[in-house]
């Protein structure tokens, strides 16, 4: 933005040049010392102290001056440096050392700007340069592999929605839902927009547990209006945060003017959205053959078998029309799509005043049909400086986003997934057909608006050096509406208005006092404390009209007023919560820090008895390589240590959890209606929010020049008193209650390298980063002081999940695969009963195992297998992630990318179970509202089709003991797979146009590129992709898979 | 060059090794250990076996929120009176399945070749799974059965997370019956009848009268041949008349007598039909052509054809489900007490 200052010295300049005819055009380049452009750096002339101009994004600059005239080169976090011109007007080259520039930069911690030098928390800073190239609807997914210890995983490919994220592993280990669409819940980080909490964990659940729109927050906010990402992970660095720090905290600072003269930048990037490769599938005759020779091979008698096959239309009427298909469904749902994003962002101004105006459109159509994100967005901020002591800062941003999910939910597409896994043989949709569920995820109208208004105003003033009031208060509105109309057609002949509508106030203020001082110049000290105010209120109303007059008529009344309802959600919700927190950091000349917080919270979810959680926090740095020994040592640019210990909160729960929730009572007293207190679960006035305390130490240095930057975390994190539902003994009056029993402890180690070598040649630029994070979770306590904990799974899936101290917190409870049975005599046999091993249930010959049966481990030794013979194995979280990226640049070209990869994580490859499943039933006979499946190729596999032969995969074609065997059970290890995987995220090539071209058509940078995204996943993995499952490593056939997209961008500043 | 990486490296090795010290010494977890319910419990806590056939005990133990698998063994067998029970512990050659039971074996050698014989204590427990199995290691006297209060035995449930006693577990045996259906009370071991009577007859006239043959006059006796040493063990059927004549068994001619019994070799010894045989009969409570539909019982029916009256067919014959647990030589005789059932065509 500086090199604004170009344009008005130019002008300027150029104007008087009349009268100094002297002046000459100078151009160059300020690099820093690694050979990084200096982007900003200020060029003042020497003798009139007047500003010259400043450098661009790639360190140009251009400017006017005298012959022999003494520059002053000047920057934020590189040395000063002069340069005498000369005669001659070739461009030049100024080189800027940047000693321990990694510690200089500036960072924003607990509301206060601090040297990253004097840093005590862990703290890693994005640029919003470094993920502008890529499309997305939100930029968390862009984030992906940047940080070390933030695990995101892009298990949706929804647009607007984004993955799962967690800092440093997963803070709950609550589960809701069942089968493979257990959810963990999620422990988003806080996310902090230009210092304005938004809990993103609050928007993101209705998602897809209430029917709203389930846009999320954060996908309200321009990608191309975020000036930086700070990402804060251990307790110091969120301490101030506190109330809702305990998952951690992303900073977002969008984009300010500071230019004289207004600047205009225009991003514009169209894309194309492709559809990741479909699973092949067996169409047409091909299907009717092989349903018809597994009944012929494997019935029981051949006079069943032909009974069944005549018995079934799909396979006995292949002359009618209706059952003479080969409908290939994938097509129908999967399209690729042509999408743009446009961006203008209008900046200017100085200290004294300045202001941002930032809009734009993303427009997203999903790879689904009926599915899409659409975003109108205008971001304006302001500030205004009279003088030093006083200054104001406003913000209003205001966004509005369309979204449709079709017939699905934010998360998954379930009418797809089912709908794309129907038989061929079935005609394609149309009103004559009976594929509701894929003409209702075609056909449903399902219109979704959410608009976001935030504003905030920020008063600073410092009536005595060094003595700082601030005042900020902002007002958050969040308005979400669903319209679906489903035709009669697809509903039972009733059609369906659906109308939701919820809105989110939130209200938030701070006020602080700051006082800073040093003293006998070595001693600094900063003092600060403020208070902390939120509240938060969310209401949602649903109408729900079954039967209108006609499809035609798809609002208003219905006639059918039995079946409507509406009303408001019980969701609804009001928040409030206080704070009050103060800091106190002490640094010597440096090198030695010391800073300890203290923060007191009251949340309205808290129970009255300890309405108060007391939350205090120190921490010490010591920049050892300013002490005297170091002196000599010139291959260590810098160094440090620090160690921080520290307790966040989060409030959990809601306050009915704490004091109990009347209900109208669906009983009467006296012939009264009544109301009555809801006797699910118990008031506990006890309860007190989710609690993290950690443990952080760090060692960071630079090497030979800072060309090598090492940052290594080690962290223990507890997290203690997370909420859980428990049942109570049925002596009581109340069903369950709500306690604060849980504990769990995440550990582990993570490294940051970064990687800048010198290059010969001037042009060329390289740099290399990476990082990566360990991560090892503990169970560390659960409710009534057991030891473990099983969620059972009731669905078909039996999926269940134990909690066991010592291990892990989420772990599979499978049976034990080892193989599948050669011939009938590998059975073992019980040596008193003589009988073979079986699967439990009622007796029955059928379900002996027999050649081509998996062989399951009989762990209790019964010969009989059961419920008792579940193993726990497994961990649904990944141990390992992080990432790596290359920037390369020669001359004006630029290439940058970007990986991600996931070490040691355990999934479930239910789509795979659900494909053998598919032969479970050759016949295609199925209940009246279902379609036989889908058959897929097996023939890649190792599957059982001889006696004797050793086989990977049981016999699929066994299909009338399939019920007694049941031998592609989801709750087996034969389906959990290593889903480790290395991502190639993206790859952006960039050409900049030579400026002193562009200037001739007015155009101060040009720069276009190419970007390719989600380019390919490298893993072992059997399945589509190892990222598109739940957060509990659940690969359900329903996901929204991935887009892979390439764009095509453009960016103009005038 | 040496000496100066060594002074100079220290520092940074020294500061490294203070930060990786500071993960070990942060171990204040849980250890992982199994778990070990307080609610593991037997549902059953009396056993009474009979003796002298193999029994399991399933269903009998819940494991409760513990960790599977579960070590569990029986500790401290005694009498009702406190002493040691070593006729319980001691170990006895029983015969144990080594390969699946079919139903479908062609000789008895096929089938012996699928049994092995294993020294087992009379009563154990499985390891894992807290079933309990009482072998059937023939006849023994010293082993208390009912009505004597029998044995009390305690089990120790253990895995890494702890071990639990269960305490007072009974187990009271009672007598070995032989063959079922018996005629022995199972706790006092007294015979108030000295036979069974069959499970089904159809259309058996009466050779006497126009009537059936009365059912409560058909009564079957199970004999051993104590005297008969010979080796392995036979099954014999025959049939009496009143007054002990032997009947014919040919003239039950609609049984195919090859598939009367899963024994082999069959032959007509004086009208006596013998069949080469493995026991317990049936061998393993598993369905087949033999058994009855639950397979806990062979199943026998001697069945014939005439023509009766109105010149229609008839098939009539008397039906047995049995079976025998002892090794030995064994005769069933069918005991026609008060008329014989008409074989001969009407006229």
């Amino acid at each position: 933005m500086k090199h604004i200052y170009t344009i008005i010295l130019l002008l300027t300049v150029g104007f008087t040049s009349t009268l100094h005819a002297q002046m000459k055009t100078y151009t160059g380049t300020v690099k820093s010392q690694n050979n990084a452009p200096a982007e900003g750096v200020t060029i003042i002339n020497e003798t009139t102290k007047k500003t010259l101009g400043t450098t661009d994004r790639a360190g140009h600059f251009s400017i006017q001056a005298a012959a022999n005239q003494v520059l002053i080169f000047k920057h934020v976090s590189l040395n000063q440096t002069t340069y005498k011109l000369s005669a001659s007007t070739a461009p030049f080259m100024v080189v800027m050392n940047s000693n321990a520039r990694n510690l200089d930069e500036a960072v924003v911690v607990g509301y206060q700007t601090r040297k990253k030098e004097t840093l005590t928390g862990s703290v890693v800073t994005i640029s919003g340069k470094d993920i502008q190239d890529i499309p997305a609807s939100n930029f968390v997914d862009l984030l992906q592999g940047k940080v070390a210890g933030l695990n995101i995983q892009q298990n949706t490919g929804s647009p607007g929605m984004r993955g799962t994220m967690a800092i440093r592993g997963i803070s709950n280990v609550n589960i809701s839902g069942s089968g493979d669409n257990a959810f963990l819940t999620p422990t988003s980080p806080l996310f902090v927009i230009d210092g304005v909490p938004i809990d993103d964990n609050t928007g993101y659940e209705y998602g897809f547990q209430t029917a709203g729109p389930g846009i999320s927050p954060i996908s309200m906010i321009p990608t191309e209006d975020i000036q930086d990402i700070q990402v804060l992970k251990d307790a110091q660095a969120t301490a101030l945060y506190g109330s809702r720090g305990a998952y951690g905290v992303i900073l977002v600072t969008t984009k300010r003017g500071n230019s004289k003269v207004p600047i205009v930048q225009y991003t514009s990037q169209f894309f194309v959205n492709t559809v990741p490769k479909l699973r092949p599938v067996i169409g047409g005759k091909g299907e009717r053959l092989i349903r018809i020779q597994q009944i012929l091979q494997n019935d029981s008698t051949a006079w069943a078998a032909i009974q069944r096959i005549n018995n079934s239309p799909l396979l006995a009427d292949s002359l009618n029309a209706y059952y003479n298909n080969s409908t290939d469904w994938q097509n129908i749902f999967y399209r690729t799509t042509i999408n743009h994003s446009q961006n203008v962002n209008i900046s200017g101004g100085d200290q004294a005043f300045n202001y941002k105006v930032n809009g734009g459109i993303f427009d997203e159509k999903g790879i689904i049909e009926n599915t899409g994100f659409s975003r109108y967005s205008l971001q304006m901020n302001m500030q205004y400086m009279p003088n030093p002591k006083f200054k104001m800062l406003a913000n209003i941003n205001t966004t509005l986003a369309r979204n449709s999910s079709g017939s699905g939910n934010a998360l998954t597409q379930s009418g797809v997934g089912t709908a794309a896994n129907t038989s061929s043989l079935l005609p394609a949709p149309s009103i004559f057909s009976a594929s509701n569920t894929a003409l209702s995820a075609l056909q449903v109208s399902d219109d979704n608006k959410t608009a976001n208004v935030v504003t905030q105003v920020e008063l600073q003033y410092e009536p005595i050096t060094g003595l700082r009031g601030t005042t900020t208060l902002s007002y958050n509105y969040l308005e979400a509406n669903k319209d679906r109309f489903t035709p009669s057609m697809l509903n039972a002949n009733n059609s369906e208005i659906y109308s939701f509508n919820d809105h989110r106030n939130k209200l938030y203020n701070r006020n602080m006092l700051s006082f800073t001082r040093s003293f006998k110049e070595k001693h600094n000290l900063l003092v600060y404390g403020f208070s902390e105010m939120e509240i938060n209120d969310y209401k949602a109303d649903v109408m729900q009209f079954t039967g209108t007059p006609s499809d035609q008529i798809t609002s208003g009344l219905s006639y059918n007023s039995l079946y409507s309802k509406g009303g408001t959600l019980n969701n609804l919700s009001n928040y409030r919560s206080l704070g009050f927190a103060g800091i106190a950091n002490y640094n010597y000349a440096s090198k030695y820090v010391a800073e300890f917080t203290y923060r007191v919270d009251g949340t309205s979810t808290t129970g009255s008895l300890n309405p108060w959680s007391y939350n205090p926090s120190a921490s010490i740095r010591w920049n050892f390589y300013k002490e005297n020994w170091f002196e000599n040592i010139d291959w260590l640019s810098f160094g440090g240590l620090r160690a921080s210990w520290g307790k966040n909160i989060v409030p959990t729960g809601s306050i009915y959890s704490v004091y109990g929730k009347y209900v109208a009572d669906a009983r009467r007293y006296n012939n009264q209606p009544t109301v009555s207190l809801d006797m699910n679960t118990i008031p506990n006035i006890a309860l007190i929010p989710q609690s993290s305390t950690q443990f952080n130490v760090a060692l960071e240095f630079g090497l030979f020049n800072n060309m090598i930057n090492v940052t290594y975390e080690n962290y223990y994190k507890q997290t203690d008193q997370i909420l859980r539902e428990k049942k109570i003994a049925n002596i009581n009056a109340f069903g369950n209650v709500n306690t604060n029993e849980t504990s769990l402890v995440n550990k582990g180690h993570e490294f940051q390298i970064n990687y800048r070598p010198r290059m010969a040649s001037k042009d060329w630029e390289l740099s290399f980063n990476f990082n990566g994070a360990i991560n090892k979770d503990v169970m560390a306590a659960l409710p009534d002081g057991v030891r473990q904990l099983i969620d059972k799974d009731a669905s078909v899936y039996n999926l269940s999940i134990l909690r066991r101290l010592g291990i892990n917190s989420l772990s599979n409870v499978l049976l034990n695969f080892e193989g599948v049975y050669k011939t009938d005599d590998e059975v073992p046999v019980n040596p008193l009963t003589g009988l073979r091993y079986r699967t439990g249930g009622a007796f029955g010959e059928g379900r002996f195992f027999r050649a081509g049966d998996p062989i399951w481990t009989d762990l209790n030794g019964d010969y009989i297998l059961d419920e008792n013979d579940y193993v726990i194995v497994g961990n649904s979280q990944p141990r390992v992630t992080g990432g790596f990226g290359t920037y390369t640049k020669y001359k004006n070209w630029t290439l940058q990318t970007n990986f991600s990869y996931t070490v040691k994580r355990d999934i479930l490859n239910t789509a795979l179970a659900d494909r053998f499943r598919n032969y479970s039933n050759p016949a295609g006979v199925v209940a009246a509202d279902k379609n036989p499946g889908a058959l897929v190729p097996i023939s890649e596999y190792d599957i059982f089709t001889s006696l004797g032969q050793d086989a990977k995969y049981p016999n699929p074609f066994d299909f009338t003991r399939n019920g007694l065997i049941d031998p592609f059970r989801y709750d087996q290890t034969l389906f959990q797979e290593d889903g480790s995987y290395l991502k190639f995220n993206s790859a952006t090539i960039g050409y900049n146009f030579d400026r002193n071209w562009t200037k001739q058509i007015g155009i101060t940078s040009l720069r276009m590129y190419l970007s390719a995204y989600n380019i390919y996943t490298f893993s072992k993995y059997s399945g589509p992709d190892p990222e598109l499952v739940s957060g509990l490593g659940r690969d359900s056939s329903n996901g929204y898979p991935n887009r892979r997209s390439y764009t095509f961008g453009l960016n103009v500043q005038f | 060059m040496h000496s100066f990486l060594s002074r100079s490296f220290k520092p940074l090795l020294i500061a490294l090794s203070c930060v990786s010290l500071f993960s070990v010494s942060c171990n204040m977890l849980p250890d992982d250990l199994d778990a070990l319910g307080d609610d593991t419990r037997f549902n059953t806590r009396i056993y009474s076996p009979t003796l002298g056939r193999n029994t399991l005990f399933d269903q009998n133990f819940n494991a409760g929120n513990s960790s599977k698998p579960l070590a569990l063994s029986i500790v401290n067998i005694r009498r009702s009176n406190g002493d040691p029970a070593p006729e319980l512990t001691n170990t006895y050659p029983v015969k144990v399945w080594k390969k699946q039971y079919t139903g479908e074996e062609k000789t008895l050698a096929e089938i012996e070749e699928k049994r092995a014989i294993e020294y087992r204590p009379a009563f154990e427990i499985q390891k894992h799974s807290g079933n309990f199995n009482m072998w059937n290691i023939g006849p023994n006297e010293s082993i208390k059965t009912e009505p004597d209060s029998g044995y009390i035995f305690d089990v120790e449930v253990s895995n890494s997370g702890g071990r639990r006693y269960e305490r007072g577990l009974k187990l009271k045996p009672q007598k070995a019956r032989p063959y079922e259906p018996s005629i022995y009370h199972p706790v006092s071991g007294v015979a108030p009848n000295s036979f069974v009577f069959p499970n089904r007859m159809i259309l058996m006239y009466s050779d006497r009268d126009m009537s059936f043959v009365n059912p409560s006059s058909v009564h079957i006796f199970f004999t051993k041949d104590v005297d008969n040493k010979a080796p392995g063990s036979t099954l014999t059927f025959s049939f009496v008349d009143s007054v002990n004549n032997y009947v014919d068994p040919m003239k039950f001619n609609q049984v195919k007598w090859e598939e009367l019994i899963h024994g082999f070799n069959h032959r007509f010894v004086g009208k006596k039909v013998v069949y080469d045989v493995a026991y317990p009969m049936p061998l393993v409570a598993l369905p087949t052509k033999y058994t009855t539909a639950d397979g806990l019982k062979a199943s026998v029916f001697f069945s014939f054809d005439r023509i009766g009256y109105a010149g229609l067919r008839d098939i009539g014959g008397v039906g047995l489900d049995f079976a025998i647990f002892e090794e030995g030589h064994w005769e069933i005789q069918f005991r026609f007490t008060e008329a014989l059932p008409k074989f001969e065509n009407e006229q």
